[in-house]
């Protein structure tokens, strides 16, 4: 086992090597608050690219992926995971390109979601969104956390500390330039990480036929590609992942960011094709576990370390605690700039024209509490998994009236809420952590099936009202008023901001 | 249930797409597109 001063060690090194980088670099590039939230059409392909990469994979890729494998239904839900990894950024490559061309000077989807719809479903998204994205950076810090605990017994109030300080530091000064930068450094170093330790994983294991040999052995079913629950968890991941991406503010950041939209078409499926392989190999250390015999008592969800730990050498080891340090720092400082900006765009209508550096100060205050929130929950070990399913849960209620409005000029406020109000509560009479609150189980259904009709249900139904909605309703919106009526942040406008729900004929 | 090669092929080209994936942001630097 690693000592804890030597992970300790490695993982100051790493933190403030990227710290001193996300500095460096953005001294004397943030003039403005534009820069720090937006830096809009700055970024080329390779880095485009890299930060899709480094903002998808997280320090969650060495935790769910390899879990999903040991506990759901094997190599078949492996390939949901990672097929559903993938998707929404396939969405975003047609997806992306509409949303520069409706709206050339936007910052986030909350902005969007008000002056598309108006303030009811501003207030219902900006809650969703922040939600998912704190719950998923606050799952970041107690997953990186609790990995350092078991493999090196660092407590995890110090990892939780180091890393959420080190951070906020760089993203604080160089807001989503540095976020940008330092992702394309960490994605150049994750990637040969990744490929020469899971290449020496696989050999230091005996072989794939080695390991095929153990996995077969101790249960065939996990290497069973129609095994029907591994499918089942795999549809219902890919419906959950793909409402919950659809509402991060990363990545509406990273298509303003983008050079164009060529670019971010091809960046977003280089790095769709690049979280494939990468949440695969994951997963199938899940496998290896279970076939090691080390899945015992609910421990599947460190599947990946109990491997580390049972069959790899200190260096090795060392290796993955830096491997898991840049992950988690890539997307810990891609969500506290994503979080604060969410709020920063709608600062000039709530405080009536504030000035650049009023705005640039509110988004680095903004910054420094989503760290110290996400800092202070991640210390404490929280299992934060059916607060995870919840926020994917109101996501997969509501991505698709959001986006409609994209693409309708019938979709209107009142049709998409109740729309996905109703896909919600539909989903929520599914969803097993609402049945056991309540004592009630629908048509007495395992788990899964739950789970699986509850994520159905919530993007079924909410999808279907809004097409009604858009039936029935005589209203129309000229989508054209959206790129007029959201504003670059450094163009005041005559009434203090944006417009509300913009005009309907 | 897969067999030993189809596991080996997809274990090691899951290897080695990461490996062309860095290919590819090297070569994409190299070409000065950042």
């Amino acid at each position: 086992m690693v000592t804890t001063t030597g992970a300790l060690g490695v993982t100051v090194g790493v933190l403030t090597v990227f710290t001193v980088l996300g500095v460096w670099y953005s001294r004397g590039r943030v003039e403005s608050v534009e820069d720090y939230i937006t830096a809009r059409n700055t970024t080329g392909l390779g880095a485009t690219t890299a930060t899709l990469i480094a903002s998808s994979m997280g320090a969650w890729i060495l935790l769910s992926p390899a879990e999903a494998g040991a506990a759901f239904g094997g190599i078949s839900a492996v390939i949901g995971y990672a097929v559903g990894s993938a998707f929404p950024l396939t969405v975003y490559m047609f997806l992306g390109p509409r949303i520069r061309e409706l709206i050339p000077k936007g910052h986030s989807l909350t902005e969007y979601a008000y002056a598309r719809y108006g303030s009811a479903m501003y207030a219902y998204v900006l809650l969703v969104s922040v939600f998912y994205m704190f719950i998923f950076l606050s799952a970041e810090m107690t997953g990186i956390a609790g990995a350092l605990s078991l493999v090196a017994g660092v407590p995890g109030w110090q990892t939780a500390s180091l890393i959420g300080a080190f951070v906020l530091v760089y993203t604080a000064y160089g807001g989503l330039r540095a976020s940008i930068f330092t992702d394309t450094v960490q994605t150049l170093v994750i990637l040969p990480l990744l490929a020469v330790g899971f290449g020496g994983a696989l050999l230091a294991l005996g072989g794939t036929g080695e390991i095929h040999k153990t996995v077969s052995e101790a249960n065939p079913q996990l290497l069973n590609p129609g095994y029907v629950s591994g499918l089942k968890f795999g549809f219902y991941v890919i419906i959950a992942i793909l409402g919950a991406e659809m509402l991060n503010q990363s990545w509406w950041q990273r298509i303003y960011a983008s050079e164009s939209s060529r670019t971010l078409k091809k960046s977003f499926g280089v790095a769709a094709l690049a979280v494939v392989p990468m949440v695969f190999l994951s997963g199938l250390f899940g496998l290896v576990a279970q076939g090691r015999g080390l899945v015992e008592g609910g421990n599947a969800k460190v599947a990946f370390f109990l491997v580390v730990n049972d069959a790899f050498p200190e260096w090795v080891t060392l290796a993955v605690v830096v491997l898991a340090i840049l992950l988690v720092m890539s997307t810990a400082d891609t969500l506290f700039n994503a979080i604060s900006s969410i709020v920063t765009a709608d600062l000039p209508r709530l405080l009536n024209d504030p000035g650049q550096s009023r705005l640039k100060l509110g988004a680095r205050l903004l910054t420094a509490v989503v760290a110290l929130g996400a800092t202070f929950i991640g210390a404490q070990g929280y299992s934060v998994l059916t607060l995870f399913f919840t926020a994917d849960l109101l996501a997969t209620a509501t991505f698709i009236p959001l986006l409609h409005g994209l693409y309708s000029s019938r979709a209107n406020q009142t049709g998409v809420l109740v729309s996905s109000v109703a896909g919600l509560l539909v989903g929520a009479a599914f969803f097993p952590p609402f049945n056991t609150f309540l004592g009630f189980n629908p048509f007495e259904l395992s788990f899964l099936n739950r789970y699986l009709i509850s994520f159905t249900a919530a993007a079924g139904v909410s999808g279907l009202l809004t097409y009604a909605s858009t039936v029935l309703t005589d209203t129309r919106f000229n989508l054209d008023n959206l790129a007029t009526e959201i504003r670059s942040l450094e163009e005041p406008s005559p009434d203090g901001g944006t417009d509300e729900g913009g005009e309907y004929e | 249930m897969i067999g030993p090669t189809i596991f080996g092929v997809l274990s090691w080209g899951a290897v080695g797409a990461v490996l062309l994936i860095f290919g590819y942001e090297i070569y994409v630097f190299a070409l000065n597109e950042t």
